[in-house]
């Protein structure tokens, strides 16, 4: 019998109970049953047993020697050493209300809000209660996004129990030390310590993967490379330059990519140097028209080896020509002040010459993604100014993220305000909705509510799918201050019939759950 | 005086039916969702706006607590008293105190009638029904013919499988099992039967299986043997041997029966489910008698289980016992005064705990569950595997099919605590841990 180490013991018959077993196994046709020795406390329950069958002696010893042994265990001693238990927590722990609210956010209701009760609680001071700390340090291991809101609201309970845990190391100041670990580890556990390394001190994580570079296999290699993406700076530049001449193409890939969002990178000097031949700027002098320009693209017939190995992708793209497609590869690596430079041209002018070139859908997309890539708040700024531009093909929202929070909003409020019905023209799309900074500001929310409610009332009755969808998001995003009167703006008219009395229902629910939980972490301990 | 009594949050919620309950319960807790809300002594009330003309009353007689609303929902309790246990529990102060509307006072009568005809009819049991009791008894004589007839056709398969060895068992089909035990459901010893089901799956459950089977086998075999002298053995042995082959104790007897007064702290509740069958465990402590009681509840399929007694508070109230080796298993008869807060809980050192279970198996050898209520026990872990020592340096080892061991290590933070828990023998299996607070695991 196998015997847990923390099982009571019994020392008591276990040669006996073994031979009645071992009887038992083969069956008493072919083994004798053998009693136990009629003596001492045994030996009188047994005596009985003398004249009777064979089968019965076997189950009645054997009831009676579990019972002697079952009964004569004695708890086994541990001599292993007690764990350091945990300091006392100074922060309080947040109400049994406040608690409900997580446990069912966690338990699969709501769960989109768990990152605004995570930043609540860390606002109000709490923490999370203790039998809840296991679910939620389960939830950062498979969800890295919600790491860094969930680690202040831990407590010092919840560090030391993630300290203990291995999978759970992505708390700071808990799991062991991180090159120690990293000598040791496998495959993710190295990742995940090669990500946390990266955010504190990235060039001792560039010095761990440069030590067994050479060892590792390819898809490691590339993977390692992607952890560089976290605070990536020029003091990795010379390391990925040598990745572009890797044996591996997915190393070669991994590191012109990181290459390319460095200004400075001569991978990115010598896409400046490319591109200059490729694309012009001139003047053209037209009749009562001021000063135009106009745009022109001479592309090569072949890609020389520079370019390949700088990332320039040979492979055709869907919907694009060859050509093309190198030209998108290589504009999109260049940033755009670049041409503001060259040519002594404002960002508007060039945009408004590209929107004319022939070349405009390439030019746009390259444009749009080295805005975005390089952060060109400038560029940024002129592109969106030009209102939607061709809304099917592209999507400029990502322009937004170059600004900042407070100028992302003041586009959107001016977007609903520039025409009766802004969403149905398109002047304000949902993806512009989800770039903005949550919980969004009260004048935000209330305008944004009032354009979806004026859409909403347009179009009950044909109905708009991605609306329905997204009407859910609105009740997460809108600002704390206009809970209490969401539903009244956004429901006002009568909206019971239509075809997004469901959605708006569910809106109801949300904004009513938030209010309440909001409260709950917030009110006064009684 | 206010009867508001220490609920908590989680006890309020551990009353839903299901986590859907909980959530809209959860919703319906802001007092603005309540056009009208009151409470007196030992009862609240409150009119809650729905989606229909009428508003839902809703009314809760906190002293068990028993709910009441007139909304058409089949859960009990529904979201609406659940909403207004909540608000009462955390924003008694937005509820006014006042004279009790007829409806809820019309209520509260009827309830306390219903329990006074209850007593009454407790009083004066088993007026003889319909049926004579000649016929009655020739019923009994006859289950017992049956049963006896259905032992002796069971003591020979057993016999057999002991002839033929447990090797050769191991590779019967399922059937092999299910023969006699369904034998023995036909022949009305359905307890026998279901002790028999348990057997079939133990030559699958890996190493060790030989040992656990032969152990089993032992313990079924001292039970048809004591069955078939059952005369000779005292009475309390006599009951515990008729609940395990199947006979049931009618309740109504046993709530004729004087009870015992105490005030009951519950520790905990396991629900187990099998066949759609669920299984609510709670266990119970007599705070002044020191003595442990079971009481179950059983629902099929999604009836609702009894959730009036919560983990965590003190009730107290008059229990009786059903007749067994050890009293254990039992029936709430009358409860005294509305449950209140567990404020403290204390254990027993390891090596008393087992001593205690040892005294038990003496006078119960077929015992398999049994509460052990450990004091200052610290958690203790090699990967999954899980054990608690207490400050004598004894350990008890946790079932690896406990799934809590990472609450219990952070609800205890590495410091002594009290664990409540069944012990089989060989594994334990924590239902609570207390820190200053009861939390369930």
């Amino acid at each position: 019998m196998t015997q847990d180490m923390a099982e009571p013991l019994s020392t008591f018959g276990n040669q006996e109970w073994q031979e009645l077993v071992t009887t038992a196994l083969l069956g008493t046709s072919r083994r004798a049953v053998s009693l136990p020795a009629e003596n001492g406390a045994l030996g009188a329950p047994l005596t009985g047993l003398a004249g009777v069958d064979n089968e019965r002696k076997l189950l009645s010893a054997s009831s009676v020697l579990e019972l002697y042994r079952r009964a004569g265990a004695l708890p086994s001693l541990d001599d292993k050493p007690l764990p350091e238990p945990c300091e006392a927590d100074s922060r309080p722990l947040c109400s049994g209300r406040a608690a409900q609210h997580l446990g069912a956010i966690l338990s699969g209701g709501y769960e989109q809000l768990l990152g605004e009760w995570l930043a609540a609680a860390d606002r109000a001071g709490k923490r999370v209660p203790e039998e809840l700390l296991p679910v939620l340090l389960e939830t950062g291991r498979t969800n890295a996004e919600y790491r860094e809101a969930i680690e202040p609201v831990l407590g010092k309970r919840g560090v030391w129990l993630a300290a203990q845990q291995p999978t759970w190391s992505y708390v700071q100041h808990a799991g062991p030390d991180i090159e120690a670990a990293w000598e040791t580890g496998n495959r993710d556990a190295r990742l995940s310590l090669l990500a946390k390394l990266r955010a504190t001190n990235p060039a001792r994580a560039r010095e761990l993967v440069a030590e067994g570079w050479k060892q590792e296999p390819a898809d490691i290699r590339a993977a390692f490379l992607k952890s560089f993406d976290t605070a990536l700076s020029m003091d990795d530049e010379p390391f990925l330059e040598a990745a572009l001449d890797d044996k591996s193409k997915q190393v070669r890939e991994a590191a012109a990519e990181l290459l390319a969002k460095l200004p400075q990178s001569r991978l990115v000097a010598r896409m400046i140097e490319r591109s200059r031949a490729y694309v012009t700027l001139r003047e053209v002098k037209k009749l009562l028209v001021s000063k135009t320009f106009k745009l022109e693209v001479t592309l090569p017939e072949e890609l020389d080896q520079s370019a390949v190995r700088d990332g320039i992708s040979t492979a055709a793209k869907p919907g694009r020509g060859q050509k093309a497609g190198w030209l998108l590869d290589i504009l999109s690596r260049v940033p755009p002040s670049t041409w503001s430079e060259t040519w002594g041209r404002t960002a508007e002018e060039i945009i408004h010459a590209a929107v004319e070139s022939e070349w405009r859908d390439t030019l746009l997309h390259a444009w749009i993604t080295a805005t975005t890539t390089f952060k060109d708040v400038r560029w940024a700024e002129a592109m969106l100014a030009r209102g939607p531009i061709n809304a099917e093909r592209f999507d400029s929202s990502d322009l937004l993220y170059v600004l900042p929070p407070e100028r992302r909003e003041a586009i959107v409020l001016q977007s609903t305000r520039s025409r009766k019905n802004p969403i149905a023209t398109k002047e304000l799309t949902p993806r512009m909705l989800w770039r903005l900074r949550t919980p969004w500001s009260a004048e935000v929310s209330r305008a944004v509510l009032l354009a979806v409610r004026e859409y909403l009332a347009a179009t009950s009755q044909q109905g708009d799918w991605e609306m329905r969808g997204s009407v859910i998001y609105l009740a997460r995003a809108i600002s704390p201050d206009l809970l209490n009167d969401a539903i009244t703006i956004l429901g006002g008219s009568d909206q019971s019939r239509s075809f997004y009395s469901d959605a708006l229902d569910k809106f109801a629910a949300t904004v009513q759950f938030r209010r309440d939980m909001l409260e709950a972490l917030f009110q006064p301990t009684p | 005086m206010d009867a508001k009594t220490t609920w908590t949050t989680e006890q309020i919620l551990a009353l839903a039916s299901d986590a859907a309950s909980a959530k809209s319960g959860l919703d319906l807790s802001a007092p603005r969702k309540w056009v009208t809300r009151g409470r007196a002594e030992a009862v609240v009330w409150g009119e809650c706006q729905g989606s229909g003309a009428k508003p839902y009353r809703t009314a809760i007689d906190l002293s068990e607590p028993a709910f009441k609303c007139s909304c058409p929902s089949r859960k009990f309790p529904c979201k609406h008293g659940l909403g207004l246990f909540l608000m009462y529990e955390s924003q008694a102060q937005s509820i006014e105190q006042g004279t009790p509307p007829s409806w809820v006072s019309e209520w509260l009568e009827s309830r306390s009638k219903r329990v006074e005809q209850a007593a009454v009819k407790k009083e004066q049991p088993s007026t003889p029904r319909a049926t004579d009791p000649a016929a009655q008894a020739k019923v009994a004589a006859q289950r017992e013919a049956r049963v006896s007839a259905g032992v002796k056709d069971f003591r020979r398969w057993l016999g057999d499988l002991t002839r033929n060895g447990l090797s050769a068992a191991q590779a019967q089909p399922s059937s092999f099992w299910e023969g006699p035990a369904s034998r023995l459901v036909d022949s009305q010893a359905p307890g026998l039967a279901r002790m028999v089901r348990q057997m079939a799956g133990i030559p699958a459950s890996g190493e060790g299986w030989p040992d656990r089977l032969l152990e089993e086998m032992g313990r079924v075999h001292l039970l048809v043997e004591s069955f078939e002298r059952i005369e000779r053995l005292p009475l309390n042995i006599q009951a515990e041997v008729r609940t395990l082959m199947g006979w049931t104790q009618s309740q109504d007897e046993l709530l004729a029966l004087d009870g015992v007064s105490d005030r009951w702290a519950v520790l905990g509740q396991r629900v187990v489910e099998e066949d759609r069958l669920r299984t609510q465990r709670t266990w119970l402590w007599g705070t002044g008698t020191g003595q442990h009681a079971l009481v179950l509840d059983f629902a099929h399929g999604s009836q609702p289980l009894d959730k009036t007694l919560v983990a965590g508070t003190i009730l107290d109230a008059e229990l009786v016992f059903f007749a067994g080796a050890i009293p254990s298993r039992a029936l709430v008869k009358k409860r005294n005064n509305p449950p209140s807060a567990l404020n403290a809980l204390e254990g027993v050192s390891i090596a008393a705990a087992i001593e205690a279970y040892a005294a038990a198996l003496a006078l119960n050898p077929w015992l398999n569950r049994f509460p052990v209520l450990l004091g200052d026990v610290v958690p203790m872990h090699e990967g999954e595997r899980w054990w608690v020592r207490d400050g004598d340096g004894h350990a008890l080892p946790l079932t690896p099919r406990f799934a809590g061991g990472w609450q219990f290590l952070a609800v205890s933070g590495g410091h002594p605590v009290t664990l409540f828990g069944e012990w089989n023998g060989r594994h334990m299996h924590p239902v609570s841990v207390w820190n200053g607070r009861l939390v369930q695991l």
